[in-house]
C-alpha cells in the first residue's frame, strides 16, 4: 500500500514538473517574440520576469545592446557569466559590445592572468578538494604511524593549495562586488551635484565602490581615476537582494 | 707778400660772409601762414583729387585733419619749399593729401587746424564736388559705400537651360564672368546667388578661363558649368555677384603756381600718377525664374520627393534558401535628377515577409545629378508558405512630362527548403521569427549570439559557490574531519604520556622499596644470594615492563655488562643454586654495598 502510495506520488511530481518546464519555455517564445518585434522594453520586463538564469541575463543583455543602452548589456552579461563562467556565447556578445562602444579593458596583470586561469567555481572546488583530501591523507598516515616530516610536508603542500583556492576565490568574488556604469555620468571631485568634473565615465565602464554619502558613491575606474558618481548611474553586479 | 696780409686775404671774405648771413631775416621770426587747397574741386567718384596744406614760416607743425562725411583723406607726403625774394626768405610745407570721395554731391571739408607749438591756426574751408562716376553705366554697389563698379570693366551672366521649372528640379546652367583684358581686376571670392528660392550648387576654386571678344575688346572669361535647384515655389529675381578689386589710376593735381601743367605733357602726368586699389562688386543683371510646386493630383504614396528621369532594377539573390535565411536585395535607380531625395524603393508589406534597414552608395558620372544609386537590403521570409518576393516599386516626378511615374520590379520567385530546425516545428505560433540562425532584426553592426530559446535553470539568486549550502556543508565536514583528526592524535600522545609517569611513578616505588628490603637483609645469611636475587630481579622486572622470571643472568651481562654488580649478584646467585661453595660473610657484604649502590643509581 505504502509502495503504491509513493509511486503515484512520485508519477504526479514528474508530470507537474513537465508542465512547469513546458510553461518556461512558452513564457520564453513570447519574450523571443516580443524581442524580434523590436519591443526591447518589453521584452526585457518579460525576460526578468522569467527569473535569474543564464539564458534569460544573456537574452536582457541582447535586448539592451538593441536598445543602445551597452550599460545595461554588460551588466546583465556579467551577471549572467557569474552564473555560467564558461559561457562562449556571453563572452563573445560581451566583447563583441565592449569592442563596439571602445570600453577597452586594461592589459591584465600577472594576478589576473593567474587567477582567470581558473573560474571562481573551479578555485572553490580545488580548494574542496584539499579540504576532502587532506583528511583521508591524514588517517592514512596515522594509521600507517608516518613519520613527522611526511605528515608536515604534506599539511603545507595542502594548505598552500589552499591559500591559492582561496585566493583565486576571493579575487573573483571582488571582481563580483564591483559595479558597472549604467548611465555615461560625469566623475566629480566631491560628492555633490555642482561639483567640478574629473572628467566623464562611459556607460559599461566598471568601477569599484569605496564609501557612499547621501546619493553618491566614491568610486574607482580601471584607469585608477577616483571621483563621486551619482548612485542611479551605477548597477552592482551583483543584485542588492531585496 | 707778407704773411699778415694773405691771412687777411683768406678771413675777410669770411667775415664778409658772415656779416651777409647776420643780417639775413629769420624765418621764425616771420609771420606764419596756412592755407589749403583741393585740386581739382569737382572730379568723379572713381577718381581722386589732391588736398594741399600749405604753412608758411614753421616747419614743426601738427595738421589735424577734420571728419568729412563722404570723403577719405589718405597722406600723401610732405614737401619744403624755400623761397628768397629781395633778401626776404620764406620757407613753406606742403602736405599733400589724397581725396577719396565715398559717395556723390557737393562735400564741404571744414577748416584744418594747423598746431604750431602753442600756437593753433585754421584754414579756410573747402568745398568740392564729387560727381557719378566716369561710366555713364556704373553700378552703384548694394552696400551703399560709393564703390563703383564701371559696367565695361566687368560683368556676370547667368545663362540657365530653362528659366521655369518645379520644386526639386535640378536644371543645368551656366555661369560666366567677364573682365576686361586691359584693365587691373582681380576677383576676390565667387560668384554668389543672391535670392530666395533657388539653389545654386558650389561653384568650383578653378573655372574655366578663356579669351572672349565683345565689341572689340579682350574679356577675360571665367566659366562656371553649374546646376540650380528650385527649392520654393514662386517668382524669383536673382542676381549673381562676385567681390574684386580694381586698381584706378588717381589724377596727379597740378602744382599751384606751376599752370596748366608741366610743359601740358600727358606722359608726365602718366609718369607721376598712382594707383590705388579699390573694392568693387561685380553682378548680373537680375535674371527671373519661375519655380512651379509639385502637382498634388495623382501622387503616389510612395514619392519621397524624387524628380528627374529614373529607371530601376533589381536582383535578388539567393532565391533558394532556408528558413529564416536572409535574401538579399539589389535595387538600383539610375538616370538623372535630384538623387539626395532618391530613397530606397518600397517592398511590399505582405504578411511573412520581414525587411531590414537597405544600405545605400550613389555612384556619380558626370555631374552629382547623374549616376546610379544602388540600395542593398535583406529580407526574410518568416512565412514559409510565400514563394516569390512581391514587386518593388519607385516613384519619381518627371519635369519633361510633367507627371508621376511609378517604376515596378518584376516578382522575383523564391523557394524555401523544408524546414530543419525542432525548434520552428514546436513553436509555429512564432511564424518561424526564433528560428535559431535568425539575425537579430535591428542594428546588425554588432554580431550578436542570437538570444537563447530555453530558458534553462533558473536559480534564486546569483551567489558564489562558497556561499552555497552544499559546498559550506561539504567544506565543514572536511574540516571537521581535520579537526577530529588531529584531536584523536592529540589524544593518543596525551594518553601516551600518563603510561610513562605512571611507569615512572612504579619505578621509583620499586627503588625505594627495593632499597628497604636490601638493608633489611643480612648479608651474613647464608641464604642471601637468593633473596638479594629476588629483590634486585622485582625492580628490574618493573624496570625492563617483563616478567621477572624471565630474566636469566645472561639477559642481565648483555644489558648492563659482565662486571656490573648486578651481574656478580646473579653469577653467585647462580652458582649457589647450583652446589658451589657459598661465599664468605666479607665478600657478601662488599656485594651488598655494591648492590645497594647498584639499585640507588639505577633510572
Amino acid at each position: 500500500m505504502n509502495r503504491l502510495f509513493l509511486i503515484i506520488v512520485t508519477v504526479c511530481s514528474l508530470l507537474v514538473s513537465a508542465a512547469a518546464s513546458g510553461a518556461d519555455t512558452a513564457d520564453m517564445d513570447t519574450c523571443n517574440r516580443l524581442y524580434y518585434e523590436a519591443d526591447y522594453e518589453q521584452a526585457v520586463g518579460c525576460y526578468e520576469g522569467l527569473g535569474t538564469s543564464p539564458e534569460i541575463l544573456f537574452n536582457i543583455g541582447n535586448s539592451y545592446v538593441r536598445m543602445d543602452r551597452p550599460g545595461y548589456a554588460v551588466l546583465y552579461y556579467l551577471r549572467g557569466l557569474c552564473l555560467a563562467p564558461e559561457d562562449s556565447d556571453l563572452h563573445n556578445n560581451l566583447a563583441q559590445v565592449r569592442r563596439e562602444y571602445s570600453l577597452f579593458q586594461p592589459d591584465p596583470s600577472f594576478a589576473d592572468r593567474f587567477f582567470t586561469g581558473l573560474t571562481i567555481s573551479q578555485w572553490t572546488y580545488a580548494c574542496l578538494a584539499v579540504c576532502a583530501l587532506y583528511p583521508l591523507f591524514l588517517g592514512f598516515a596515522l594509521a600507517k604511524r608516518k613519520s613527522r616530516i611526511t605528515i608536515g610536508s604534506t599539511t603545507m603542500l595542502c594548505l598552500l593549495l589552499l591559500a591559492f583556492g582561496i585566493a583565486g576565490a576571493r579575487y573573483h568574488y571582488v571582481q563580483w562586488q564591483k559595479s558597472v556604469v549604467v548611465e555615461t555620468d560625469r566623475l566629480l571631485v566631491s560628492p555633490f551635484e555642482k561639483a567640478e568634473s574629473v572628467g566623464t565615465i562611459a556607460q559599461g565602464r566598471l568601477v569599484s565602490p569605496h564609501k557612499t554619502y547621501r546619493d553618491f558613491v566614491y568610486v574607482i575606474d580601471e584607469a585608477g581615476r577616483k571621483g563621486w558618481l551619482h548612485r542611479t548611474s551605477l548597477q552592482p553586479i551583483l543584485p542588492k537582494e531585496e | 707778400m707778407k704773411p699778415l696780409a694773405r691771412y687777411q686775404i683768406c678771413v675777410l671774405p669770411l667775415l664778409v660772409l658772415l656779416v651777409l648771413l647776420c643780417s639775413l631775416p629769420q624765418p621764425s621770426s616771420a609771420e606764419t601762414e596756412v592755407s589749403a587747397a583741393i585740386s581739382p574741386e569737382t572730379f568723379a567718384l572713381d577718381e581722386g583729387a589732391l588736398l594741399q596744406v600749405s604753412v608758411k614760416n614753421a616747419r614743426d607743425i601738427d595738421i589735424i585733419l577734420p571728419e568729412t562725411d563722404g570723403l577719405r583723406f589718405h597722406s600723401r607726403g610732405q614737401s619744403t619749399q624755400v623761397q628768397m625774394i629781395n633778401s626776404s626768405v620764406t620757407s613753406s610745407v606742403v602736405h599733400s593729401y589724397l581725396v577719396e570721395a565715398l559717395q556723390e554731391g557737393t562735400h564741404e571739408i571744414p577748416p584744418i587746424r594747423v598746431i604750431h607749438g602753442k600756437e593753433t591756426m585754421q584754414t579756410k574751408p573747402l568745398s568740392c564736388a564729387v560727381t557719378a562716376p566716369s561710366g555713364s553705366r556704373g553700378r552703384q554697389a548694394p552696400d551703399g559705400s560709393g564703390q563703383a563698379l564701371d559696367a565695361a570693366l566687368a560683368s556676370v551672366t547667368f545663362s540657365p537651360q530653362k528659366e521655369t521649372i518645379f520644386v526639386g528640379e535640378v536644371v543645368p546652367a551656366r555661369l560666366k564672368v567677364y573682365l576686361r583684358g586691359d584693365k587691373r581686376i582681380n576677383p576676390t571670392s565667387l560668384p554668389q546667388l543672391q535670392g530666395e528660392g533657388l539653389l545654386l550648387d558650389e561653384l568650383s576654386n578653378k573655372p574655366v578661363v578663356r579669351e572672349e571678344r565683345v565689341d572689340d575688346i579682350i574679356y577675360t572669361v571665367l566659366v562656371w558649368d553649374t546646376f540650380v535647384t528650385g527649392i520654393k515655389e514662386g517668382l524669383h529675381e536673382s542676381t549673381f555677384a562676385l567681390d574684386a578689386t580694381v586698381l584706378v589710376k588717381t589724377r596727379q593735381s597740378r602744382r599751384p603756381g606751376l599752370g596748366s601743367g608741366f610743359f601740358n605733357d600727358n606722359l608726365f602726368d602718366e609718369m607721376f600718377s598712382s594707383y590705388v586699389s579699390k573694392p568693387v562688386q561685380i553682378a548680373s543683371e537680375p535674371i527671373t525664374m519661375e519655380v512651379r510646386s509639385l502637382p498634388e493630383t495623382a501622387k503616389p504614396d510612395n514619392f519621397t520627393g524624387a524628380v528627374g528621369r529614373f529607371t530601376l532594377q533589381l536582383d535578388a539573390q539567393p532565391t533558394e534558401i532556408d528558413p529564416g535565411e536572409p535574401v538579399t536585395l539589389t535595387m538600383t535607380v539610375s538616370g538623372s535628377g535630384n538623387f539626395n531625395q532618391v530613397t530606397a524603393p518600397a517592398i511590399s508589406r505582405e504578411a511573412g515577409i520581414k525587411a531590414y534597414t537597405p544600405t545605400q552608395t550613389f555612384s556619380a558620372d558626370t555631374s552629382p545629378y547623374r549616376g546610379v544609386k544602388q540600395f542593398q537590403q535583406a529580407v526574410i521570409f518568416t512565412d514559409p508558405a510565400v514563394t516569390a518576393l512581391p514587386p518593388v516599386t519607385f516613384s519619381y516626378f518627371d519635369p519633361e512630362e510633367k507627371r508621376y511615374r511609378t517604376l515596378f520590379s518584376d516578382p522575383v520567385p523564391v523557394t524555401i527548403k523544408p524546414s530543419t530546425s525542432a525548434y520552428a516545428a514546436v513553436a509555429p505560433q512564432l511564424t518561424g521569427e526564433a528560428v535559431e540562425n535568425l539575425p537579430d532584426p535591428a542594428a546588425p553592426a554588432i554580431s550578436l549570439v542570437p538570444v537563447k530559446l530555453t530558458p534553462g535553470t533558473p536559480v534564486e539568486r546569483i551567489r558564489p559557490p562558497f556561499l552555497a549550502p552544499w559546498f559550506i556543508s561539504a567544506a565543514s565536514l572536511c574540516v571537521f574531519m581535520i579537526v577530529g583528526l588531529f584531536g584523536f592524535r592529540l589524544y593518543s600522545d596525551i594518553r601516551a604520556d600518563n603510561a610513562e609517569t605512571l611507569y615512572l611513578k612504579k619505578l621509583a616505588a620499586a627503588k625505594k622499596e627495593a632499597l628497604a628490603l636490601l638493608d633489611r637483609l643480612d648479608p651474613g645469611r647464608p641464604n642471601y644470594a637468593a633473596e638479594a636475587r629476588t629483590i634486585a630481579g622485582k625492580l628490574l622486572s618493573i624496570r625492563r615492563r617483563t616478567d621477572s622470571v624471565s630474566l636469566t643472568t645472561a639477559d642481565i651481562i648483555e644489558i648492563y655488562g659482565a662486571e656490573s654488580a648486578i651481574a656478580e649478584l646473579f653469577r653467585i646467585s647462580d652458582q649457589v643454586s647450583y652446589g658451589k661453595r657459598d661465599r664468605s660473610a666479607d665478600s657478601y657484604r662488599t656485594l651488598h654495598q655494591q648492590i645497594k649502590s647498584w639499585i640507588a643509581a639505577l633510572s
